[in-house]
């Protein structure tokens, strides 16, 4: 799988991982969101080094 | 940018679902489902699927603001919506249109490479309508004058975390599209209306400081500068020259960044104070010295500051546009002068002299806030005193670009045009 494809398919996971948590756990529900978004970050600056212009 | 940018919104907007129409889950899974296509629309190498995830994105963004913001959130939601569904339309109109021709020569696709060999086979009349079509819907994205008014409306009445998805990075779809659409699919076409979008896109520059001058609310201020940024970008990309086109692409990452610290810290501010009226806000340097700094910092990021990322893409904006267009970078150097203006008005205001009533207790940023913005000022800096590891990507690919539509820079020549 290509470094795009996983930054794609990261957040659409974590919306998914978001939405099983109870609604009234708000802290686990922002910390999923973060990590997911961490996660995407760290991907995009990995592609960004290996891209060859 | 996006990837970038997505975490420290999350991290900075810890808070900005309480208070929504919906819970904090609906609000996180929108801004997640929101980040996949971010990503997926500056990826597609497929025109259908572009058109497909850039109407997507509409209805994230739409509930963001209408379910989370605040005033006159659900009107600003409806107008935003209305105004990018209309421009979707007209560039549906355009995609059709380009399938058909494509049809017609060699086999129906949607592949922008094979589509970017179909201006051979049109007609002038054409391609200008297809053109257009494109063009005004990235135009509204982007936005640029006349076509701006959602924008104050939309950012005004978005949490500060939607306003920086918002300005730093959706809005750059529109700018992105008329790179690999507008030029590429139809590059006569787009030689034919550059002297008219060199108007709009001064008329940007000059229109939004003046907006910004006379703008009284902080979030709306912030919204009119970006006016005139997408201005100098769309400035940069019809120069039709390496250097424009160089500094038009690194543009669209400094604005990012500098408008997410911005409104960010008009963010907190606003929080704080419960105001977002630039004359409740005096004496901030003294009770919250590191949010004036940051936001500060900022500003002058805004205002193309030497030594702070804004001022490496002005530079080469305007360097690349006055080689072909020299009175519209001589007019739209005045658009800086008035940055000074619009940017030192609201930090003379908000920052120094004394103490506004009211203001004497605010708290200081507070940890998860500094973690926040502390990367976007680091990068504001770094990119500002050394922008090699973005120009060094940028610059062949702007060069080819020009050079597979068939744009060469202008030769140079003496004082007397020899």
């Amino acid at each position: 799988m290509n470094a795009l494809t996983t930054m794609m398919l990261l957040p659409i996971l974590g919306s998914l991982l978001v939405a099983v948590i109870p609604t009234d756990q708000v802290l686990r529900i922002k910390q999923a969101a973060l990590g997911t978004t961490l996660l995407v970050a760290i991907s995009g600056v990995l592609a960004w080094m290996r891209f060859d212009s | 940018m996006s990837v970038l940018l997505a975490p420290i919104v999350v991290l900075a907007g810890w808070n900005e679902s309480e208070g929504g129409r919906w819970s904090a889950k609906v609000f996180y899974i929108l801004i997640l489902v929101l980040e996949t296509m971010m990503i997926g629309v500056f990826a597609a190498t497929d025109v259908f699927l572009f058109y497909v995830i850039f109407e997507a994105m509409l209805i994230p963004v739409y509930f963001l603001i209408g379910g989370y913001g605040s005033g006159e959130r659900a009107a600003a939601a409806v107008k935003f919506l209305l105004y990018s569904l209309f421009g979707g339309l007209l560039m549906l109109a355009s995609i059709i249109g380009l399938y058909v021709i494509s049809g017609r020569n060699g086999g129906h696709t949607f592949d922008i490479t094979k589509l970017s060999e179909m201006h051979n086979y049109m007609s002038s009349t054409t391609q200008n309508l297809l053109f257009l079509g494109f063009f005004i819907a990235f135009a509204i994205k982007a936005p640029l004058w006349p076509l701006h008014t959602w924008l104050p409306d939309a950012a005004g009445s978005a949490t500060p975390g939607t306003s920086v998805l918002l300005l730093g990075v959706l809005d750059k779809v529109g700018t992105f599209g008329m790179i690999r659409f507008c030029l590429a699919l139809f590059p006569d076409a787009s030689k034919t209306f550059t002297p008219i979008i060199m108007t709009l896109a001064v008329i940007s520059i000059i229109y939004g400081a003046f907006l910004a001058i006379g703008a009284t609310d902080i979030k709306r201020l912030i919204a009119y500068t970006s006016i005139s940024h997408f201005g100098f970008i769309t400035m940069g990309i019809f120069a039709m020259t390496t250097q424009g086109h160089s500094g038009a692409t690194l543009y669209m990452f400094n604005h990012g960044f500098s408008t997410a610290a911005l409104f960010l810290v008009a963010g907190w501010m606003s929080s704080r104070r419960g105001s977002t009226t630039i004359a409740d806000f005096g004496g901030l340097q003294r009770v919250t010295p590191v949010m004036a700094w940051s936001f500060f910092i900022a500003g002058m990021s805004s205002l193309a500051l030497p030594g702070l990322s804004s001022f490496v893409s002005e530079f080469l904006v305007l360097v690349g546009t006055f080689t072909r267009y020299p009175v519209a970078a001589v007019i739209a150097t005045f658009g800086i002068v008035l940055a000074a203006l619009y940017i030192l008005i609201p930090v003379q205001k908000a920052l120094h002299g004394p103490t506004t009533p009211g203001n004497e207790n605010l708290p200081d940023l507070n940890l998860r806030e500094k973690i926040a913005i502390a990367p976007v000022i680091a990068i504001i800096v770094a990119l500002g005193f050394y922008p090699s590891p973005l120009l060094n990507v940028i610059n062949p690919a702007s060069a080819h670009v020009l050079e597979l539509q068939g744009f060469t820079d202008p030769t140079p020549s003496d004082s007397a045009g020899k």
